[in-house]
């Protein structure tokens, strides 16, 4: 009888344990914060090295979100998931951080990199282990403006309208942006 | 739109608004013919058409090391003592389990998350890095009054030094934030230790002994030897151990 | 938000499991009789979580090949709490006066599963599972074959790790720390336990003593970087022949090592610090302490027997 009553509920009730460990996270619990670390950190982190380009940087970047994280929790209000919330403040945490370090980078590449970042394609030697660039390695030879675009549209699904207000550009410009990243990345993944 | 046939150069400007399916349904027809019939643009199309798709399903990275233990040491927030924390603990039934209760913190488990981390995490960092004077002492608020019924030995704070002297411009600022912290702990594990076992009590007190012993040693050493970046060094890892280890007992579960 | 708190299934084992108990005894509240039992099997899907807690006894955990969660447990004086839903099983105990007498579980999880257990004086020991933590204040902790993560607690009791295989974090304060067969990251502090890490295979190992002895026997990786860290304690490293870069500090310990080493000129006052490599350099060895000797030995030999 026992048994029954619990097979009944064991295929009725959905899990709830991923909304758990962030409430005990919000809540103040440091070890359900850990599993939620542990539960998002390869994307968060994926996120951070498409972004900003850097592995060790992005390794820095991706702390930072999550200290970030953890002092926000307690605002999160479940109103988008929560997966949702925590890529967008690692996106903005990188694009923050750009705005601090990334004027040096920036002026040593070149200006604003906007205009002529297909000389980045034609003068550096492809990556050490390619004769043929996978798509990664292509991403980050991106010029920066154009990488930035192109990854949180086509790897992380942002629509225009949200990447021009987290970049402060414009919707077009945006979709310029992202042209010019496919196309060179085409021309990047075939040579 | 005409039915004319389209350039390789009228396609390539309409290539970008074709892949957001931002044109109207004869104009897309127009480029699709024009790909049907031109080797070079349907190669364009079908490479450009396949990035997004090869995007979307890249794989996750991992970095290249574990990243938590630097965050948890910065997410190890400085407790604040509530007036009357050991007095708002109530025997309610419990919502949250017994382990997550510590006996002195019902009140005080809020407050571990209310307050930022920052101050901590700066004394840490700047004990071995040198930060500028003026950023600890902005984050970092007038120090608490310290209980005088202290059982536990509260680091004094360092001689303070002239700028002209010091090597270190943030060591006192450090050592004060250690201080406040450390008195904050102290006062919440005292009230957390009748609710510990004696023998668990027992542990603790012959351990913060050491951890002081060490912190004396340290500092006596220092007293000899000012600029050593080495002895810092060692100081600020004991009162690390004694801070992780106040920690640890603050938030230990109740025996019952 | 406490979405976790609505539970499934909440079981109070004692009315189920104990039909011999009668009404009218139960209504004197004899504490005596307030033994409860649990023995069920429950399924969990996979990468579930499996969370056991209780005060005093003995947690056993070991695991199998089956997407089941079985549990067997007893309570001498406390009420026994179980839930279930698809994705998380959890077991507790819980009693409303002081003496609840000894908890015993002995549970077989999913090989995937994700363990967490927590106790007060009891030991726990576990075999298996994907992440496992283990937080005890006074209890023994064991934990094996853990497939992910282990991270492992006690105040006083002793902490021992074997073959885990992707990164470990160890806490104690009069701890003893003994870690066997480690892959990945490596975090081990104790105030004043020995912190004993073998035959481990990692590119990150931390340790930080006051006074308890660290003894230091795996593989090292050339881009590794391995810091061990003692205020009176000793630090012994069995180091193989590759490619090492060493950084060694103490105030007044003495140091000795079976490879070659120079004392950098400038040391300051009463401290001695040492900076050598061997084989060209390569994996960042840092070794501080304030009175604590340091020796550096190749493994299999060990200068302290001599």
């Amino acid at each position: 009888m026992l048994t029954a009553t619990m097979e009944d509920v064991v295929t009725t009730i959905p899990s709830e344990e991923p909304t758990s460990d962030v409430a005990l996270a919000a809540a103040g619990d440091r070890q359900a914060f850990e599993r939620v670390y542990r539960a998002n950190v390869q994307r968060v982190f994926s996120i951070c090295v498409r972004m900003c380009g850097d592995r060790g940087r992005a390794e820095e970047l991706t702390q930072d979100a999550f200290v970030r994280a953890w002092e926000k929790l307690p605002l999160f209000r479940g109103e988008s998931a929560f997966s949702t919330w925590l890529h967008r403040l690692a996106v903005n945490v990188v694009l923050n951080d750009r705005k601090v370090l990334g004027r040096e980078r920036a002026r040593a590449a070149n200006g604003d990199d906007d205009e002529d970042g297909e000389a980045l394609y034609g003068a550096s030697a492809p990556p050490s282990h390619a004769d043929r660039m996978d798509l990664e390695a292509a991403i980050e030879l991106l010029p920066p403006g154009a990488r930035r675009v192109f990854v949180l549209h086509d790897v992380e699904g942002y629509r225009h309208e949200e990447i021009a207000e987290m970049l402060g550009v414009t919707s077009g410009g945006s979709k310029a942006q992202l042209h010019r990243a496919r196309l060179l990345l085409r021309e990047a993944l075939n040579r | 739109m005409t039915n004319r046939p389209l350039t390789c150069e009228q396609f390539d400007a309409a290539l970008s608004d074709y892949l957001e399916n931002a044109l109207d349904p004869a104009e897309r027809t127009a480029l699709e013919s024009h790909a049907s019939t031109c080797d070079r643009c349907r190669a364009l199309l079908a490479e450009l058409s396949a990035i997004p798709t090869e995007a979307g399903a890249l794989h996750d990275l991992e970095p290249s090391r574990d990243l938590w233990p630097a965050i948890a040491q910065r997410i190890a927030a400085p407790v604040v003592a509530l007036p009357g924390a050991a007095a708002r603990r109530e025997r309610r039934p419990s919502v949250r389990p017994w382990y997550l209760t510590p006996a002195s913190l019902a009140a005080a488990a809020a407050v571990l998350i209310a307050v930022t981390a920052s101050v901590t995490a700066l004394a840490i960092r700047t004990g071995r890095t040198s930060a500028p004077a003026g950023a600890v002492a902005a984050n970092n608020p007038a120090p608490a009054a310290q209980p005088n019924d202290s059982q536990i030995d509260i680091p004094a704070p360092a001689p303070r030094v002239t700028n002209a002297s010091a090597t270190r411009p943030n060591a006192v600022p450090v050592q004060e934030v250690y201080a406040r912290e450390i008195a904050e702990l102290d006062s919440i594990v005292r009230d957390q230790r009748s609710h510990l076992d004696t023998s668990t009590v027992t542990v603790i007190e012959k351990n913060l002994h050491i951890i002081n012993q060490a912190i004396a040693q340290s500092r006596a050493a220092l007293a000899r030897d000012p600029n050593s970046g080495f002895l810092h060094h060692q100081l600020n890892d004991a009162l690390n151990q004694k801070i992780s280890l106040l920690r640890t007992v603050a938030l230990l579960p109740a025996r019952t | 938000m406490c979405a976790r708190f609505v539970s499934a299934l909440c079981l109070t084992a004692a009315m189920a499991a104990t039909p011999a108990l009668l009404p009218a005894q139960r209504q004197h509240r004899n504490d005596d009789d307030e033994t409860s039992r649990v023995d069920t099997t429950v399924a969990l899907s996979s990468g579930g979580v499996v969370e056991l807690s209780l005060i005093s006894g003995e947690i056993k955990v070991t695991s199998w090949n089956r997407d089941q969660v079985r549990i067997k447990a007893s309570s001498d004086g406390g009420l026994l709490q179980f839930d279930a839903t698809n994705g998380r099983v959890s077991l507790t105990v819980r009693s409303d006066h002081d003496d609840m007498g000894d908890t015993e579980y002995d549970v077989t999880i999913p090989a995937g599963a994700r363990l967490i257990t927590h106790s007060v004086s009891a030991d726990i020991t576990t075999d298996g599972g994907s992440d496992v933590e283990a937080h005890a204040v006074s209890g023994d902790v064991s934990v094996s074959n853990v497939t992910g993560r282990a991270t492992i607690e006690s105040v006083s009791g002793s902490l021992t790790a074997t073959h885990v295989g992707h990164g470990l974090r160890v806490n104690g304060v009069s701890s003893d720390i003994k870690a066997t067969d480690i892959t990945g990251d490596i975090n081990a502090q104790s105030t004043s336990g020995d912190i004993i890490l073998g035959s481990t295979h990692s590119s990150f190992v931390h340790t930080e003593t006051v006074s308890g002895d660290t003894r230091f026997g795996g593989t090292l990786d050339r881009a590794g970087r391995y810091d061990f860290h003692s205020h009176s304690g000793d630090i012994v490293l069995a180091v193989p022949a590759i490619g090492v870069t060493f950084d060694i500090s103490t105030f007044s310990g003495d140091v000795q090592s079976d490879y070659p080493m120079t004392l950098q000129p400038g040391s300051e006052v009463g401290q001695k610090h040492m900076e050598f490599s061997i084989n060209g350099g390569g994996a960042r060895v840092t070794a501080e302490t304030f009175s604590g000797g340091v020796t550096v030995e190749r493994p299999g030999h060990s200068s302290h027997e001599d």
